[in-house]
């Protein structure tokens, strides 16, 4: 019992995780139907400035989030505008082939600055935990979950509430009629992709306190925030969230039946599963741009 | 105020509009009729800036909107109400009313703008939260229309009034529209349905295979012989 109710904490914990690394993911996805690949070096970089910044001045991980989140923000802002624009609204493999190479070049050239080493972020706090009773917290994953919690919630907020938010979801559901308004879509769709890489840096900033940092960590994390997105439907972001903690707790529940070596092989099953039950998604995709 | 003279546009090389001239003065409705394919939309979208004219002027008060892109039309007071109402199915109807108001920046105006819009619609003041996918298409016409009031326009483009209206929600329609023209907003109307868009107008223009083909008063236009021959089956 206690080892079950173990588990479940473990997978809502590392789900919180998924869900904002799926997250901006998702936004990009949903807003400009991009399958952005770069997601998951952006997410690398995040975890390498975060490590650069602890490990060089001893910056609490925590305090670097918005640092590398504002640091993307601005590439991501500059890649869509500069290199993604050009090829808007032509075939959908054009823009995977686009961000995969982007994504070799990062990596690539993470390799060669940072060279290949695994390397971790160790803040004083990171063997603290929190005992319940039989069960164990640990302070860190719990801090990163609120965190991702936050970041979450912070783009709801700002998608629903906001004037800009407002124009991404009416881009997202007709953009010539957005047009129609007023509404500049090439600006709304930089500032989507810059907002999606940020929040992809966040979670690689806190994803680097609690895993391995190494030029090649963004690929995993890619493939889960594709099954993120696919459980929860597209762009939605609140179904983000439930198909992060989903997909953790399976994932977590899994690896405790079959062994961590089927850890990767679950994800693919459970995305096989849910495209084969609900194709849309759990959530559904209704409103979406025609 | 709107100004069209020698106006030739289309898609890619396919020519859609040939040599079009239209004039909407200030506080006047005019409607531009005939059958489904003319070139009715692509001439609103020209104007909005939508699709490029390829020769030809559109002048509105003053000023050439040749090559302005669709936020500045509307910034300078042109407001367009799309074929099928196209709205924003998952957002409220206020959040599609404030879509409208999108390039308006101060927030008073918007406001008070709202409530003006509410007074025309007073069912959306009341629907305001409901998802703008959920309303009836009566009013979603209404909703639709609103929006681009939401722009503070001075000429309101309605393409399509009555397409896919019942005939009660298209005669609740016209009062309103009437109002909204007094209180001096230009409505340049688009219609198949001729009847109607003819009665509600005080000039037409019949547009056929992308040229005009006649034009004149209402009264003049839906006593021509050609006109309720071809368009009212009489």
């Amino acid at each position: 019992m206690g080892a079950g109710v173990q588990i479940v904490i473990n997978g809502i914990l590392i789900g919180g995780i998924y869900a904002c690394a799926g997250l901006g993911f998702s936004l990009v996805w949903g807003v400009m139907n991009i399958i952005n690949i770069f997601h998951g070096a952006t997410i690398m970089l995040g975890a390498y400035i975060t490590f650069w910044l602890f490990h060089l001045y001893g910056i609490d991980p925590l305090v670097t989030v918005p640092v590398s989140m504002l640091t993307l923000f601005l590439i991501g802002y500059a890649v869509q505008r500069i290199l993604i624009n050009r090829i808007l609204g032509g075939p959908l493999f054009m823009a995977i082939i686009l961000t995969q190479g982007l994504t070799l070049i990062a990596v690539n050239l993470a390799f060669y600055l940072w060279t290949g080493d695994f390397r971790s972020i160790r803040p004083p706090y990171a063997t603290w935990s929190l005992a319940l009773g039989p069960l164990v917290v640990p302070f860190l994953r719990l801090i990163i979950f609120v965190a991702s919690l936050l970041l979450t919630a912070l783009l709801v907020v700002f998608l629903g509430w906001t004037k800009v938010g407002r124009a991404i979801r009416a881009t997202r559901m007709d953009r010539e009629t957005a047009a129609l308004m007023g509404v500049e879509i090439e600006k709304i769709y930089a500032l989507t992709f810059a907002i999606g890489s940020a929040i992809a840096a966040g979670a690689g900033s806190l994803i680097g306190t609690a895993f391995v940092v190494e030029p090649g960590m963004g690929d995993s994390f890619l493939l889960k925030s594709f099954v993120v997105c696919v459980i929860g439907g597209l762009g939605n972001m609140g179904g983000a969230l439930v198909g992060g903690l989903t997909f953790g707790l399976v994932e977590t529940i899994g690896v405790a039946v079959f062994g961590p070596g089927y850890k990767d092989a679950i994800a693919f099953i459970l995305l096989v599963v849910i495209l084969l039950i609900r194709p849309e998604g759990l959530f559904g995709r209704e409103y979406y741009a025609r | 105020m709107l100004r069209i003279e020698g106006l030739v546009a289309g898609y890619g090389r396919t020519v859609v509009l040939r040599d079009v001239d239209l004039q909407v003065g200030a506080a006047e409705i005019v409607a531009l009729v005939g059958m489904n394919g003319a070139g009715k939309s692509t001439l609103l979208k020209t104007v909005s800036g939508i699709v490029r004219p390829m020769a030809g002027s559109i002048v509105f008060m003053e000023r050439l909107l040749n090559g302005l892109a669709p936020a500045q039309v509307v910034a300078l007071g042109i407001a367009h109400v799309p074929e099928g109402r196209r709205l924003f199915g998952g957002l409220t109807v206020r959040e599609n009313l404030l879509m409208g108001a999108y390039t308006r920046v101060d927030r008073g105006e918007v406001r008070a703008q709202l409530e003006r819009v509410w007074s025309y619609f007073p069912i959306l003041r009341e629907r305001q939260r409901q998802l703008a996918g959920k309303l009836s298409g009566g009013e979603q016409q209404m909703c639709s229309i609103a929006r681009g009031l939401m722009a503070k326009p001075r000429l309101l483009m309605i393409d399509e009034l009555s397409l896919g209206l019942a005939p009660l929600a298209i005669e609740r329609l016209l009062p309103t529209l009437r109002e909204i023209n007094r209180d001096g907003v230009s409505i340049l109307l688009l219609d198949q349905d001729v009847q109607t868009a003819l009665e509600l107008a005080h000039r037409g223009y019949v547009l056929e295979t992308g040229r005009i083909t006649m034009e004149g008063g209402s009264a003049a236009l839906l006593g021509s012989s050609d006109v309720r021959a071809k368009y009212l089956g009489i």
